[in-house]
């Protein structure tokens, strides 16, 4: 899916929580918040703070220049 | 058009995040109280995608998925559907001016499907469709 919408010419960032499927995918660019689990993509429910911080990490991915394919793992500590 | 896997399509972005409009694409099966839920037939998953409206109200909003309670515990988006559809976060940076808007429409799927040729010939293009017409600059993709 994201590679087709990128082949559109839209630019895309993944959040994912399943390295190991998306990784298959070499999405364009992608984070992985490490250690959420299934159902807290953006972190918990009304988790107001970690789920800015982590679609502001996402959204930073678009505006920055990187080789395409990787998965950035990071940390949210207020998860 | 078919891409080999190897390459990566990777749109290069000039524009800052407040020029750019987001849309929202995920997987998690979020959709509208009163549309269609999705099919919770694990033997046949279910490709179809639902529109949601730009100015839903996230109250208005729920979550159906066939995959088993371990690998997606949909409480937790139930509950709040930012958990995996974060639309309040997003008119948040739009209203503080971070990013310039949230798009007209937004896309949503289940992403638990068995008939791949299906995705692939027919779901994912029309949904790359949705997304050019929708006019965003760039779009942001979860998951459960």
């Amino acid at each position: 899916m994201q590679r087709a919408i990128e082949a559109q010419g839209i630019p895309t960032v993944l959040v994912t929580l399943d390295v190991e499927q998306s990784g298959l995918m070499r999405p364009p660019r992608a984070i992985h918040p490490k250690g959420f689990a299934f159902g807290h993509s953006l972190g918990k429910p009304n988790d107001k703070e970690t789920q800015t911080n982590v679609i502001t990490a996402a959204l930073e991915q678009l505006v920055t220049k990187q080789e395409p394919g990787q998965i950035h793992q990071m940390d949210f500590p207020s998860y | 058009m078919e891409m080999s896997r190897k390459a990566i399509p990777y749109t290069p972005n000039d524009k800052s995040l407040k020029d750019m409009t987001i849309m929202i694409v995920s997987t998690s099966g979020v959709h509208l109280k009163d549309q269609e839920p999705f099919s919770t037939d694990t033997a046949q998953g279910d490709s179809t995608f639902r529109i949601i409206p730009g100015d839903v109200r996230a109250q208005d909003l729920t979550v159906t998925h066939a995959a088993p309670k371990e690998h997606y515990n949909t409480d937790a988006p139930k509950e709040d559907i930012n958990c995996v559809f974060p639309i309040d976060r997003l008119r948040e940076l739009a209203d503080q001016g971070i990013i310039q808007g949230v798009a007209e429409k937004h896309v949503t799927m289940m992403g638990y499907a068995m008939r791949l040729k299906q995705i692939n010939e027919v779901t994912i293009p029309a949904v790359a469709k949705e997304v050019v017409r929708s006019k965003a600059d760039a779009v942001l993709l979860t998951a459960g």
